[in-house]
């Protein structure tokens, strides 16, 4: 495979792919800096122009724009506490108190260093799994995938910080909101009053944005002040590369999560950040997680970039797209000729091998290319809230008005806002309410398949077991762990 | 004096403005609708679909082809209204685009479903559309090895469970659940999957064991399989003729129809209300899967433009050789055959087909179609 993949690499590297490769990440780091629009938005602009193009510039364009799109994602996520992208929520947990603290910098020299290694450590997983896809993707059957699910709400009894009670009860209000909309199995439509706008549920980024960026307006036009808080910017770039060097462990072990996660189709990429969050405050010693721990910022956006790549695996060679973006790409090799499934591997291996390589060129010419916005972008921080609440609502309106192009989007961002307002004056956790949204179609689909299928055979399904236990050991370990420490000091006292 | 000057040259000057603006909305009103000159230069086609699907995808490809046999040809712009599972932008189409011919629509099968279910959501009807391309699909049913049969003949012998994996009884799987009910096969439909792939891993899983794909994912990924011996076809599911009979497809000549496998199994030719219902949703999900309409009561001269339009396609080999992917190999219908086919489609549905179906989803997949 290697000679082929230097030609493909020489492929690449013709300057009018380069070019369109160049246009592709422009793009994505446009789409990814605007909140609300995400990879999907960005897919569906360049979708008409790719009709009939030469396949490898068609691919150069589309994979050059989704690579970066979790680069760029990370600016509104610190600085102003907005997801740039449903994929970077996890990134406001530790991003936004840094940039309050005046440490944007820091924060966003960090992030995009790890999203660059993330993205490249994508790319080789995407390399290396080429071989050996097939068993792996038919190795998780619908228990095991309901299990999973569960795994991934798990992580909302993590997130909940000072109160699990709160949390729960947050992840069951997710997983209700979630529930609204045709049912999976059945056709049968939930809480949809009779409005045929709510038949498909409602679309991830309308919650996202409403959940965190709703508060956020309201605080700003009530504090009258900038999102840094003294007013002033410390520059800190290097400092932010120094962390992440400093955690390479961390930054490897989120973006092998993050790959992973990618390519298990239907589990649905949007919460890998919060697993790797998660992940990342339940290994880390001494944690300061939630409240400005670069750590914090380190995990999730090592993991973003690195989903992509794995997202490509099952979407190229099973033609099962592992995410939205995923899913409009594969129409997009149909207008250029092309059709995902086992030839990819074979006589279209040297299409597939120039992906590879253009996720990892493009994800490090666009984190340089943000690095050196960091400077002038990273000054929105000190724009008082009131002056800035304006642009940010038009943004957000249209970020949640792309979603189905319906007015329904509108009411469903202010409703779902309110909520996500409510929550922050009661101080509930609002990860775990998105995190029960986003699994709660997966989770009741595998579930019901599992029973469908299987009766109650499927409990004792070894790898089912498995999952089981760590899902207990992780939900439990901390309360044990504390139990253990508050004895041992206890016994000193 | 003055005065009385004043309000003549007032007066004067209203009528003249009077005149004027009647003159110019009678003109622009004339030449819209009399004028036998074509001269749009800006289609709508609307996909009731989200960006980079098969249905939008096809949309997007016939946009440059019809284009260029319009007089003029013009510029025909996509415009995506997902949501509702394509009621709402087919319903849109009807309820607030503009009737003038400048506004197209393409459907696909989970459009025609609900509106052949009679769902209450559903707006629009096919009474009120021009059909102008058709384009089909084919679909193969196929089985496990592990079954330990030839092929589709043998399904009387069949001892092992079968299981079926699908998305929604009331999407493209209801055709192949009519086909197992016509068949009177006992497979259990495990539906819930997220689409075809995830279907076809469950298969390669054995989560299942007799599944279907359309004509292209089929040659794509199974046909491989079947030469390994891992999977085994059983019958395709036809097409429909212009008589109303179930035929071979003609990307799958070899390969027996469900009515040669009835026939086989049976000993007898398919009859009765489940056959008649099977036909009719065949014809409706594949032989005639995706439709580009315009609204019926369009000016005249503006059908007849485009439906010219639709008839060059058959003739342009250009286009047939650029569409070989999209259209897997089956091309377009005659703009006059696509009509006549709709036309038969409306004619032949009664009421008891209705009936009968809506009895077998509630029945047998818990699905009232009269709360949906």
């Amino acid at each position: 495979m290697f000679e082929s993949a230097i030609e493909a690499l020489s492929m690449v590297l013709d300057p009018s792919r380069i070019l369109f490769m160049c246009l592709g990440i422009g793009l994505g780091i446009v789409v990814g800096l605007l909140p609300g629009l995400s990879g999907t938005v960005g897919m569906s602009l360049l979708l008409p122009f790719v009709f009939g193009m030469d396949p490898f510039v068609g691919m150069a364009l589309l994979i050059g724009m989704v690579a970066v799109v979790h680069t760029g994602d990370t600016f509104p996520s610190i600085l102003l506490g907005i997801p740039g992208s449903s994929g970077s929520q996890a990134t406001i947990m530790d991003g936004y108190p840094l940039s309050r603290k005046g440490e944007a910098s820091r924060a966003m020299g960090a992030a995009l260093f790890c999203s660059m290694i993330g993205g490249i450590v994508g790319g080789i997983a995407l390399y290396l799994t080429i071989p050996i896809a097939k068993p792996l993707i038919t190795s998780f059957t619908s228990p095991e995938l309901f299990m999973l699910t569960m795994l991934g709400l798990s992580m909302a009894g993590l997130l909940a910080g000072e109160s699990p009670s709160k949390g729960v009860l947050a992840g069951l209000m997710g997983l209700l909101i979630g529930s609204i909309g045709s049912a999976p199995a059945i056709t049968e439509y939930r809480y949809t009053f009779d409005f045929l706008y709510l038949s498909n549920g409602l679309s991830l980024p309308v919650v996202a944005l409403a959940i965190f960026a709703f508060p956020v307006i309201i605080t700003m036009l009530t504090s009258k002040e900038s999102v840094a808080e003294s007013g002033q910017l410390n520059s800190g770039v290097r400092t932010g590369i120094g962390d992440a060097l400093k955690n390479k462990f961390l930054v490897v072990r989120s973006a092998v999560l993050g790959s992973v996660i990618g390519f298990i189709p239907g589990l649905g990429g949007s919460v890998v950040d919060w697993l790797a969050y998660g992940a990342g405050k339940k290994t880390v010693k001494h944690n300061t997680f939630g409240q400005g721990d670069v750590r914090g910022v380190i995990a999730p956006e090592s993991a973003n970039n690195a989903k992509e790549g794995g997202a490509l695996i099952p979407t190229l060679l099973f033609g099962i797209p592992g995410s939205g973006t995923t899913a409009i790409l594969l129409g997009g090799l149909i207008l250029m000729g092309l059709e995902a499934g086992p030839r990819m591997l074979t006589t279209d291996l040297s299409l597939t091998l120039s992906i590879v390589w253009t996720l990892v060129l493009a994800n490090i010419v666009g984190a340089i290319l943000c690095m050196t916005l960091i400077k002038p972008i990273a000054r929105l921080s000190v724009i008082p809230g009131e002056k800035l609440v304006p642009f940010l609502v038009i943004l957000l309106l249209i970020g949640a008005y792309q979603s189905n192009y319906s007015w329904g989007d509108i009411v469903a961002f202010l409703v779902i806002g309110l909520l996500g307002y409510v929550m922050t004056i009661l101080e509930w956790p609002r990860p775990p309410l998105l995190i029960g949204f986003v699994l709660a179609i997966s989770a009741e689909r595998y579930y019901w398949i599992s029973i469908e299928r299987y009766g109650w055979e499927w409990l004792g399904n070894p790898i089912v077991i498995a999952i089981a236990i760590l899902i207990a050991v992780l939900l439990t370990g901390g309360t044990i762990m504390k139990r253990i420490s508050n004895g041992l000091q206890k016994e000193g006292v | 004096m003055k005065k009385m000057y004043t309000l003549t040259l007032t007066i004067m000057l209203c009528l003249f403005l009077v005149g004027c603006n009647n003159f110019s909305f009678i003109s622009s009103n004339s030449a819209s609708s009399e004028s036998q000159e074509y001269d749009e230069d800006l289609l709508t086609m609307v996909v009731p679909y989200g960006s980079g699907g098969g249905t939008d995808v096809f949309a997007r490809f016939m946009t440059g082809p019809l284009s260029k046999h319009i007089k003029n040809s013009p510029n025909i712009q996509a415009e995506n209204i997902p949501g509702g599972g394509s009621i709402t932008g087919a319903n849109e189409y009807i309820t607030s685009y503009e009737r003038d011919g400048t506004n197209l629509l393409t459907t696909s099968a989970s459009t025609h479903i609900p509106y052949l279910l009679g769902q209450s959501s559903v707006k629009y009807s096919f009474e009120e559309l021009t059909p102008l391309v058709g384009a089909p699909t084919g679909g193969v049913v196929y089985g496990s090895k592990e079954l330990g049969i030839e092929d589709g003949f043998d399904l009387g012998k069949v001892e092992e469970k079968l299981y079926y994996a699908g998305m929604s009884p009331t999407g493209l799987d209801l055709t192949t659940l009519l086909s197992f009910e016509v068949l009177e096969l006992d497979a259990k439909a495990v539906l819930g999957y997220e689409g075809r792939g995830p279907a076809r891993v469950a298969f390669e899983q054995g989560e299942s064991n007799i599944d279907f794909q359309t004509t292209s994912a089929y040659k794509q990924n199974i046909e491989p399989k079947v030469e390994e011996g891992e999977a085994v076809p059983l019958y395709s599911l036809g097409q429909i003729d212009e008589n109303g009979e179930v035929v071979r497809d003609p990307q799958f000549p070899n390969l027996p129809t469900i009515k040669e496998a009835y026939e086989e199994i049976h000993g007898k030719k398919p009859q009765g209300q489940a056959w008649e219902t099977y036909k009719h949703f065949l014809n409706a999900t594949y032989t005639l899967q995706k439709v580009i309409w315009v609204h019926k009561d369009a000016p005249e001269n503006t059908k007849e433009e485009l439906k010219k339009a639709a008839n060059a396609l058959i003739e342009d080999e250009q286009f047939q050789e650029e569409s070989s992917a999209i259209l897997e190999d089956y091309g377009t219908y005659s703009q006059d055959e696509i009509e006549r086919r709709i036309n038969n489609m409306e004619k032949n549905i009664s009421e008891d087909t209705l009936e009968w179906v809506r009895e077998f989803l509630l029945e047998e997949h818990g699905v009232d179609v009269s709360k949906l």
